[in-house]
């Protein structure tokens, strides 16, 4: 019978700590951004991480029944060949189990549960996780931390002919051009996922002999959101493909003016200097895609083209933006919720399950889940700042460990 | 001064853990295991604000007592609220050169104790497997990588 593998009980202690480096990492950078007065983020986080982690332990159970560990690891198998899809961005693919552990560092942190509650969900979690990852990169590895950084998702020979399709940023005009598509569907990708990291993705760099190439997806609109209606006309994705002058970069590192180029777990490019990339970028090329794997097509959108693109974009934007504005706190919270649950719909929809998985209640919220919020919500922004940056991510208290736990007092319980 | 044994896959405590030493080394005081850690750990992560330490299990017998404890420590600033200024100044190429702190106060992955000392190491666990960057020259210093000695 098809199921999913657990993990001793034991070794979530390693993924638990492997789990609290890359999000300590991940965080210092994200700690240095701005924040978007317009959407309650800290609520929707609190929200929607407890959710995912006290609900979605029984989807990941019911998709190792349904497709086996074999189809697991396939998951992202779409990743490979394939762009300006769910399943190739590691926002998407890994915040999905990601978001879930968070949601046990926000109810510690928050003091409603103690190390020791809910274990079975813990191992469900990393086992999962660590099943989908066995599929995902082409070294295999859980994390991008562990390859210094580099997110290698696409076979090469795709990425070989995804590199004869690029055209020259020689002109200066069509640089500026290119530059404001690049930055807007990027913003339009956060504002479509509440301003998550869920709505875009990098992976790379893919080296090219003279020159490395990323892959940029921008997901504008997510059909399944109750918003798509706001961004409509909006194709389900928008992708660019960049190159960049890999012996400059090299230079640059040799003599110390580029102190670092990494993709990060989310997906996102960070750069140091931070307008280094537009500095090394040679030549693009962008894509549309009208609809999520297993669906949809992904169309070559001539560069000649894109001003048309950019407008339809900028109004979007504008329109999204009024939404936001106008909606009540309480349902941007909601809302916000959902884009953190649909992390996992890449798993269901890679094995053409969406629909399935929400007659089961894929999009439910549990009366645990809302308690929890209820207790937490006032306390939201103070400990999200200490879960998000790692803290509160204990390891089990296990037999023979001296562990810090309710005997010193430091997690104490107030549910 | 360490007589280190490797133990092999089948004397592991842990299967799943990346590398495991048996020894029985004493320490008088927490400065001195400390300096110890940075003479003998192979393993950190290196990441992009700050070095973490991999050896996170030992088995220690103290006063009269056997257990294990975790032990985290790092080269840089955790938790890692820099502002923008500290990053943009922050070098990891160099902070690399730094030793390692334990971090020993109010923290759930240290929980060994400094009141611990006088105490016997007889057990090290490395729980992960170091890195393995896919291209080294973008990841690491150029001394590190060898980029310090190529023509480009």
């Amino acid at each position: 019978m098809k199921h999913l593998e657990l993990m001793p009980l034991e070794e979530t202690v390693k993924w638990a700590k492997h789990n609290s480096w890359y999000v300590a990492d991940l965080l210092a950078r994200r700690g240095t951004e701005g924040e978007n007065p317009l959407i309650p983020r800290p609520e929707y986080e609190m929200l929607s991480f407890q959710t995912t982690f006290l609900q979605h332990p029984s989807l990941y159970m019911w998709l190792g029944e349904k497709v086996g560990m074999e189809g697991i690891r396939a998951t992202c198998s779409s990743g490979h060949r394939e762009f300006g899809i769910k399943t190739i961005t590691p926002c998407n693919i890994q915040w999905g189990c990601g978001i879930a552990l968070f949601g046990r560092l926000f109810l510690i942190d928050g003091g409603l549960i103690g190390p020791n509650d809910y274990l079975d969900n813990l191992r469900i979690i990393y086992s999962f996780w660590r099943t989908v990852f066995e599929g995902y990169m082409r070294q295999k590895k859980p994390a991008v931390m562990d390859l210094g950084y580099t997110l290698q998702v696409l076979d090469q020979d795709v990425v070989e002919d995804l590199g004869t399709k690029v055209e020259p940023l020689i002109d200066p005009e069509l640089r500026a051009t290119v530059g404001r598509f690049n930055s807007l569907v990027q913003l339009m990708g956060f504002l479509d996922h509440y301003d998550n990291r869920l709505g875009l993705g990098d992976t790379g760099p893919y080296d090219l002999g003279d020159r490395l190439m990323l892959v940029r997806d921008c997901f504008v609109n997510e059909k399944a959101f109750p918003w798509t209606y706001v961004v409509g006309d909006l194709p389900f994705s928008y992708s660019l493909v960049l190159t960049y002058d890999k012996k400059k970069m090299m230079r640059d590192r040799k003599s110390g003016k580029l102190k670092m180029f990494s993709i990060y777990n989310t997906g996102t490019l960070f750069v140091d200097p931070p307008d280094y990339e537009e500095e090394a970028l040679l030549e693009v090329a962008v894509y549309m895609r009208d609809e999520d794997f297993p669906r949809g097509t992904s169309t070559r959108i001539p560069l000649s083209e894109l001003e048309t693109h950019i407008q339809k974009v900028e109004a979007a934007v504008e329109r999204m933006y009024s939404y936001l504005a106008m909606k009540p706190k309480f349902d941007k919270i909601l809302e916000g919720n959902w884009t953190y649950v649909g992390a996992s719909l890449p798993y269901v929809r890679a094995h053409d399950l969406e629909a399935e998985a929400a007659s089961m209640g894929f999009w439910d919220m549990h009366q645990t889940s809302m308690e929890y919020f209820l207790k937490g919500y006032s306390r939201a922004a103070e400990v999200q700042r200490a879960a998000t940056a790692g803290l509160g991510a204990p390891p089990p208290q296990l037999p023979g460990f001296r562990c810090r736990g309710t005997k010193l007092g430091r997690y104490e319980i107030n549910n | 001064m360490t007589d280190i044994k490797q133990r092999k896959d089948d004397e592991k405590r842990y299967s799943w853990s990346h590398e495991e030493w048996t020894l029985s080394t004493n320490f008088e005081t927490a400065d001195e295991f400390e300096a110890w850690l940075n003479k003998e750990t192979k393993y950190f992560i290196r990441a992009n604000a700050g070095f973490y330490g991999q050896c996170v299990i030992v088995c220690i017998e103290s006063k009269g007592d056997e257990f294990l404890a975790y032990v985290d420590y790092y080269k840089g600033k955790y938790p890692p609220w820099y502002t923008a200024e500290e990053l943009a100044v922050l070098n990891i190429d160099e902070l690399r050169k730094e030793p390692a702190k334990i971090k020993w106060e109010n923290w759930e992955w240290t929980t060994l104790r400094k009141d611990d000392f006088p105490l016997r190491l007889k057990e090290v666990i490395f729980l992960y497997p170091p890195q393995e960057p896919v291209m080294p020259w973008l990841f690491l210093s150029p001394e590190e990588s060898g980029l310090d000695k190529m023509e480009v």
